[in-house]
């Protein structure tokens, strides 16, 4: 092998990305000839030297993909493909009368007065005597406080469905805050115990076990990152498809004057 | 032993609408693509940012992820293309030099506590082993471009010259002559630096 082969192979040779029978002639010109072996061995201290920097601590912080909500995939499986105009009408259509048939199962009543307009969901009605001339179907009859008692509002429902989540969300960073918190401490413990039974022959040590604590550290408050997030995007989800349900009944609901 | 699912496999079973085998892959790669990013961008902030680009927009192309390369190919590439891209940005507003890159893997807290050693050796060692790795990362990051993704690939990503011309798009030889160009200019700039002993 002379030396202009030898530097086709160089970079070969130094990741060891040659045959056994190869990297045998290699070597044995590398340890014949000065100049060739020199080339090598700038470059693997090169190599060395690019060593010093090391991998970057292992860390799992959560990735999110925007991933389709189960409201579009419920389109996408109502209406494959693009999302036409005349796909649009026909799941309007559709939905509109599915929320006209969930109006006459629950008995709702849309009430429109020079006030706006009252919307009534009554599931129990049946189960009332009917005859009774106190609970009659005529409106002026019932005091105000009665016939609210009865309907439900669609803004009360949003109202309640955003005070139940926010109630949910604090619940559930109070809880975070109190298990990273504990973990916090139990780490500071272990550390400062470390610091305490010490001598100076295991001082060599202790920078890699509090990198390795460290790790740990971080890893676990990761798990419970994760674990409450996922959470959070839960509760958050389901409170968006409810809320886009009293959308939908809310723009079904709306009749023009 | 085991069988493990094939990315390829978790590829087709995403595109049926199965996002937990996203999940999958993300947790199969998320170290790898991070490590990359980071060593591209070398702040490890910055890094996790274009790592979640990273994911999100393989995610959202995934329709259009020809099966003829793997998929880590694939994904390297975008990961590579964001990372670029970020440089790129980065210096069209230059707030902070490549010297502010800080290292948080290790907490203030330990350091305190090291501190509070009187400087033992180790402490010594390790300060010394991050004077180096601060080099080295300045001379990565004077690298041209091309140079610097070879390297990276190749020194920290542990790919083979034919693996990096499969990410990169490029013939085996173009591969090599990328490294050993970068590798000459690493030798000059540690050098130059007074890093490469005598
Ligand atoms: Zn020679």
């Amino acid at each position: 092998m002379n030396c202009q082969q030898f530097k086709e192979k160089t970079l070969d040779f130094l990741y060891e990305e040659v045959s056994e029978e190869e990297r045998q002639e290699l070597t044995g010109h590398v340890q014949s000839c000065s100049r060739c072996r020199d080339e090598v061995n700038s470059l693997k201290l090169v190599r060395n030297e690019m060593a010093e920097w090391k991998d970057p601590a292992e860390r799992a912080f959560p990735v999110a993909i925007p991933y389709p909500s189960p409201w579009s995939a419920l389109k996408q499986w109502l209406v494959p493909g693009e999302w036409s105009w005349r796909s649009a009408a026909s799941f309007a259509m559709a939905a509109g009368f599915i929320v006209l048939c969930a109006f006459s199962i629950l008995g709702t009543e849309i009430h429109i007065s020079n006030q706006g307009f009252e919307f009534r969901a009554d599931l129990f009605r049946s189960a009332r005597p009917r005859s009774n001339p106190n609970t009659s179907i005529d409106r002026g009859v019932i005091s105000p406080a009665a016939s609210s008692n009865q309907s439900i509002s669609t803004q009360e429902v949003a109202g309640m469905i955003q005070a139940s989540e926010t109630r949910q969300q604090q619940l559930l960073r109070s809880e975070e805050e109190r298990l990273v918190n504990q973990l916090t401490n139990s780490y500071r413990t272990q550390l400062t115990g470390l610091t305490r039974t010490m001598d100076s022959k295991h001082r060599l040590d202790l920078a890699n076990i509090y990198d390795n604590l460290e790790q740990q550290r971080l890893a676990d408050l990761q798990r419970i990152r994760l674990t409450f997030s996922s959470l959070d995007e839960r509760t958050a989800q389901q409170a968006q498809q409810t809320q886009q349900l009293v959308d939908i009944i809310q723009k079904a609901s709306y009749q023009p004057k | 032993m085991n069988t493990v699912v094939p990315d390829e496999a978790l590829v087709e079973r995403t595109v049926r609408g199965d996002t937990r085998a996203y999940d999958e892959l993300v947790c199969r790669w998320q170290s790898v693509i991070y490590n990359l990013v980071y060593r591209m961008l070398g702040k490890e902030h910055e890094a996790e940012e274009v790592c979640q680009d990273a994911f999100t927009a393989a995610y959202l192309n995934l329709k259009n992820f020809r099966r003829e390369s793997k998929f880590s190919s694939w994904l390297y590439r975008i990961a590579i293309n964001l990372s670029t891209s970020h440089l790129r940005k980065r210096q069209r507003t230059p707030t902070d030099s490549l010297d502010e890159m800080t290292e948080r893997g290790v907490s203030a807290e330990i350091e305190a506590v090291q501190w509070n050693l009187n400087g033992g050796p180790s402490v010594e060692a390790r300060l010394l082993e991050r004077d180096r790795a601060r080099h080295v990362r300045r001379a990565i990051g004077k690298l041209a471009d091309e140079q610097r993704v070879v390297l990276i690939l190749k020194e920290y990503q542990g790919l083979t010259f034919k693996e990096i011309s499969e990410v990169l798009n490029v013939p085996v030889s173009t591969v090599k002559t990328r490294m050993y160009a970068g590798l000459n200019e690493m030798k000059r700039h540690l050098n130059h630096a007074g890093l490469q002993g005598n």
